[in-house]
């Protein structure tokens, strides 16, 4: 464990001095934790690799200017958590659940399956709210003050994506 | 309260199987390191970003409050000795839950067909709308940028306040 951090550490400073290869391997370490939350928020494939990309990207020019303050992967999260919010606002209020549908993701077994898909059929709020509240662990006050709603829209938006995630997903036990 | 046959409780074990990780497809690394532009210290600084930012947002914002004062006359709408300190007492979660609220009642008035016919300058009122949404957006996007920027923060929120009083400002002279 000390031996990733220093090993961590030490990336973080080749890579602030230029060297791809150690920020080949930051992005080794955390693009599967940032493109899971990207494509949860975002709902579809093609948002969240274009989150994806400009978080690292946006990491890449802000490396210089990170001091070591707070933990690199917090650091790197806030900047993946705006990025994906804002490429969620970009979304158009009714997603295209086709395009959902036609995504070829398939993380595992079939639970977890059912439930991803499930989570990206939500409408635009209620998954967000859903995904920043349930999965990340924010809290209402924390959810809305990124999603710029209020905190009690935020717990409105959470109890109606619990139950259409429980109809969605009684839905598919029937057949 | 709800006839569900997926329990709350197989809903709460599912959420906890979720993968923390899910493989991004392998040929994205090869597109992000193409763009990977030579030495991050040699790559444009943010804070010269969030000086073009707020210039930029600043101006649109410059040019909405100016064509307001010069039509209406009204020394009210102006950040200044009466509103002023009204306003900066506001909290940010004050301005964000005002802001939403408050932009969709005042949307509701100024958008009554019966009252709009009636405005001679009913497509200034809507371009000024535009030019403090499109300052608002400037700000936002800026934010993704440099999301620690105290004073990207504090330009989104007197853009807020800006556009609350402009609101409220247009409403009470359309009802009075």
């Amino acid at each position: 464990m000390k031996s990733d951090s220093l090993t961590e550490q030490s990336d973080i400073k080749q890579a602030q001095r230029g060297d791809k290869n150690a920020f080949s391997r930051l992005y080794e370490r955390y693009a599967g934790r940032v493109y899971a939350t990207s494509l949860r928020l975002c709902g579809q494939q093609n948002r969240a690799e274009d989150a994806l990309q400009e978080t690292f990207l946006k990491v890449w020019q802000q490396l210089p200017q990170f001091a070591g303050r707070s933990q690199f992967f917090t650091w790197l999260q806030r900047i993946a958590m705006n990025t994906a919010i804002d490429h969620w606002r970009r979304e158009p209020v009714l997603a295209d659940i086709a395009q959902v549908e036609q995504d070829s993701y398939q993380p595992g077994a079939d639970d977890e399956r059912d439930l991803e898909q499930a989570i990206r059929r939500l409408p635009k709020q209620a998954r967000a709210v859903f995904v920043l509240v349930a999965v990340e662990g924010f809290t209402h006050a924390e959810a809305g003050r990124l999603l710029e709603i209020e905190a009690g829209t935020s717990k409105a938006q959470y109890f109606r994506a619990k139950q259409l995630l429980r109809d969605y997903l009684g839905e598919h036990s029937d057949e | 309260m709800s006839d569900s046959k997926y329990s709350e409780q197989k809903l709460e074990q599912a959420l906890r199987s979720l993968p923390r990780e899910v493989s991004p497809p392998p040929a994205l690394w090869q597109q992000i390191e193409a763009n990977l532009d030579g030495h991050p210290q040699h790559a444009a600084k943010p804070q010269v970003r969030t000086s073009w930012w707020l210039a930029s947002a600043a101006s649109v914002l410059f040019c909405a409050l100016l064509l307001w004062s010069t039509q209406t006359g009204d020394d009210h709408f102006r950040p200044g000795p009466g509103n002023e300190h009204a306003i900066q007492q506001l909290t940010y979660e004050q301005t964000v839950r005002s802001y939403e609220q408050a932009l969709a009642a005042y949307a509701g008035q100024l958008g009554d067909s019966d009252s709009t016919a009636e405005i001679a300058d009913w497509e200034t009122i809507r371009w000024q709308w535009q030019m403090f949404e499109q300052a608002r957006d400037v700000v936002r996007d800026a934010m993704v940028q440099s999301p620690e920027s105290d004073v990207l923060s504090e330009q989104l929120m007197f853009i807020y306040q800006q556009h609350l009083v402009w609101a409220q400002t247009v409403a009470t002279t359309l009802h009075s």
